[in-house]
Parts: structure tokens; C-alpha cells; sequence
């Protein structure tokens, strides 16, 4: 593998690693749905660097789009019916 | 601060309990976010050390040639698609998928069951987003044409049916988040009829060639192309219909009501120990569900 591969693939490696991290421990439940959008796009694209453009292209349309829309419609609705305020999302009110 | 619209008909100085919405499912009684120590250290090393025990497997495992791609290979030509992926999907292990969208259509149905009668419909601070309708606009069609290129498509190269019923789903969330699509639908009878006609077909083709080849979902000779094509452009449908439905169709629960709060602070959202409807109005009476 060249170079550029190893570097593309080390930043993916890396790139997953931590929007994984963050978005398990972050206490905003909006800042989460966001990043696991960008860990769906990003696991797209490292299904295409493994040799699966068909599963990249399942990915991307569902996991970013279907299952972050869902997330996003979820917390809407939660956060109007718990009542949260826009400035502590997720946290106790 | 906190948003109160569930409690603004409540004068102020009342009971601790008027004032409180909803309880906030995310924290446990005593208030706290977390969960006791011990069960998260147990969750930390039960997940770290099945990792661990994963990536030695893995580390370890003897090089060995894989099988499958061989034999998919070996077989593709008589499959009746060039993609090895469509071909293992609606060929040589259709009855998988067509259980996957037996598993769709039920998933569906299930979130309908769970309707409680009553519906979220639009509110009016739900303002429609002219940029969102803009890009719903551009967006939708391209998805449209792009999908049953996909479609197509995954006869010879990258695509399928699921791929282009994401695609479509995707463009199906687009829409009803920029307004253009409005709940309730999963009463209306297209709908359903294209959410079940994906199994319906699948299962019709399946029986159907029993009578030349003897077998479940085994293609007659030179029908498998055809018999594919077909199957997928259906489930392209199918699954699009399916995936916007699980969006769309959300169950409501009602807000929380004060005056209910009052009488029976067990904080039952839809006051069953007192309203022995569980919460039906006389306009559910008579919704076809």
C-alpha cells in the first residue's frame, strides 16, 4: 500500500475512533445525532476503502440520512415534551 | 430556562407538581446521569476485554484462502447478473432477502401498533424552511432518476434494490421534513399497498416458479435476469415506502396535561388509572386502524 493510502486510512481509522468517542460521551443529544451523521458518512466512505461500494452506498443513504433524520425527529420531539431549553439540551432541567 | 408551553394554562405559585413537565427519561430518581459505578466499570471491562478477545482472534486466525468468492465466481454466470453482490442477494440467497423485507414490512407495522389514536400533527412553530423547499426541490428529482439508475444498474455494477430504496427514503425524509409530505398517511391505502407489495412479489415470484423448476425462488433458465429486475424495481418501492413510513408515521403521545397532573401525579402520560378509554377521544372512535 502506498503512502497516501496508509495516511487516508490511519486518518479514517482515527477520524472514526474519535466522533465515536465523542458522540457516546457528549451530554448534548443534538451535538450526538450530528456526529453520528458524520460517523455514517465517514463508515461509508471506509466501506468503499475496503472494497464494499454497495455497502457504502447503503450506509450513506441510511445512516446518514434515514437513521439521523429519525435521531433528529426523536430529540425534537423529546425535547418538547421534557421541555429542555435550547441552551442545556439533555441535561436535567 | 425551559420551554413551559405544557404548563402555561397553570397559574404560578401552584405545586411543585403543575410545574413539572414531563420526567426527563434520560436521568435516573435520584437525579443523577450516569448509573451506579460498579455497573458502568462492569460495562467498561465486559466491552474492553470482549474487544480485546476479538482483535487476538482476529490477530491470530490462520491464513486461509476464502471460499465464498470462488464459488460465487464459479456460479455467476448462470445467476443472470454480472454483480456478484446481486447475484448473491436475489440469486443464490434470495430467500434471505426476502425475509429482510418480510422483517421491514413487520418493523413498520409494529411502529403503527403502537399508536395511541391520537396524532402530532403540525404545529404552528414548525415554520416552513424556504431553503429546505428549495433544496427539497432540487434534490428529490435528481434522487428519483438516480435511484432507478441504481436500480438498474445493479445488475452489472455497484447498486441494488436497497441502495436505491435508501436513496429514495433519503429524498422521502427530505421531503417531509421540508413539509411537502404530511402526516397521518399509513392509513391511506396506497401506502400500504406499496409498502406490502415488496413481500407480496417477492413471495409471488417464489411460489410462482415452483411449477418449471420445482424449487422456492429458483429461476427458471434464462428468466433469472428478467425475474431480478423485476423483483428489485418492486422493492426499490418497498423499502422507500417503508423506511419514510418509520419516519413520517411517528406514534404520538399526548403532552402532558396539568389538569390530569393534579389528579394523578404518577405522571401517566395518558391518565389510564383515571379515563378508563386510556386516553381516546370520541374523535378516534372512528379511524380505520
Amino acid at each position: 500500500m502506498s503512502w497516501a493510502h496508509w495516511l487516508l486510512d490511519s486518518a479514517m481509522v482515527i477520524l472514526l475512533l474519535g466522533l465515536a468517542i465523542r458522540l457516546l460521551t457528549t451530554r448534548d443529544l443534538f451535538e450526538a445525532t450530528v456526529l453520528f451523521v458524520a460517523y455514517g458518512l465517514t463508515l461509508a466512505l471506509a466501506w468503499v476503502r475496503v472494497g464494499a461500494p454497495d455497502l457504502a452506498l447503503a450506509e450513506a443513504a441510511l445512516g446518514a440520512g434515514v437513521t439521523g433524520a429519525l435521531f433528529l425527529n426523536a430529540y425534537k420531539r423529546l425535547a418538547r415534551r421534557v421541555g429542555w431549553g435550547e441552551q442545556d439540551p439533555g441535561a436535567s432541567s | 430556562m425551559t420551554d413551559d408551553t405544557a404548563t402555561d394554562k397553570a397559574p404560578e405559585g401552584e405545586a411543585s407538581v403543575l410545574n413539572r413537565l414531563a420526567p426527563d427519561p434520560l436521568l435516573y430518581d435520584d437525579g443523577g446521569r450516569d448509573g451506579p459505578g460498579w455497573l458502568r466499570a462492569l460495562l467498561a471491562l465486559t466491552v474492553t476485554g470482549g474487544a480485546a478477545v476479538v482483535a487476538y482472534l482476529l490477530l491470530t486466525a490462520p491464513a486461509r484462502a476464502p471460499l465464498l468468492p470462488t464459488l460465487v465466481a464459479e456460479h455467476l454466470d448462470q445467476s443472470g447478473v454480472s454483480n456478484p453482490v446481486t447475484a448473491v442477494l436475489l440469486n443464490f440467497r434470495s430467500y434471505d432477502t426476502l425475509l429482510e423485507i418480510g422483517v421491514l414490512l413487520v418493523a413498520m407495522v409494529a411502529v403503527w401498533s403502537m399508536d395511541r389514536g391520537t396524532r402530532e400533527l403540525a404545529r404552528e412553530e414548525d415554520v416552513t424552511d424556504p431553503v429546505l423547499e428549495a433544496l427539497a426541490r432540487l434534490v428529490v428529482p435528481l434522487a428519483g432518476v438516480t435511484a432507478v439508475y441504481l436500480t438498474w444498474a445493479g445488475s452489472h455494477s455497484t447498486g441494488g434494490a436497497f441502495q436505491a430504496g435508501a436513496l429514495l427514503a433519503g429524498a422521502g425524509v427530505l421531503l417531509a421534513a421540508a413539509g411537502f409530505l404530511r402526516p397521518p398517511t399509513a392509513a391511506w391505502g396506497p401506502v400500504r399497498a406499496l409498502a406490502a407489495m415488496g413481500v407480496y412479489v417477492f413471495v409471488g415470484v417464489g411460489l410462482g416458479v415452483i411449477p418449471w423448476t420445482g424449487h422456492l425462488l429458483a429461476y427458471p433458465e434464462g428468466w433469472a435476469y428478467p425475474l431480478i429486475l423485476g423483483v428489485e424495481a418492486v422493492l426499490t418501492v418497498s423499502i422507500a415506502v417503508v423506511l419514510v413510513e418509520l419516519f413520517v408515521d411517528v406514534p404520538a403521545v399526548p403532552d402532558p396535561d396539568p389538569e390530569l397532573e393534579r389528579l394523578d401525579p404518577t405522571g401517566d402520560p395518558l391518565g389510564r388509572l383515571l379515563d378508563p378509554r386510556g386516553g381516546l377521544t370520541e374523535d378516534d372512535e372512528g379511524g380505520a386502524r
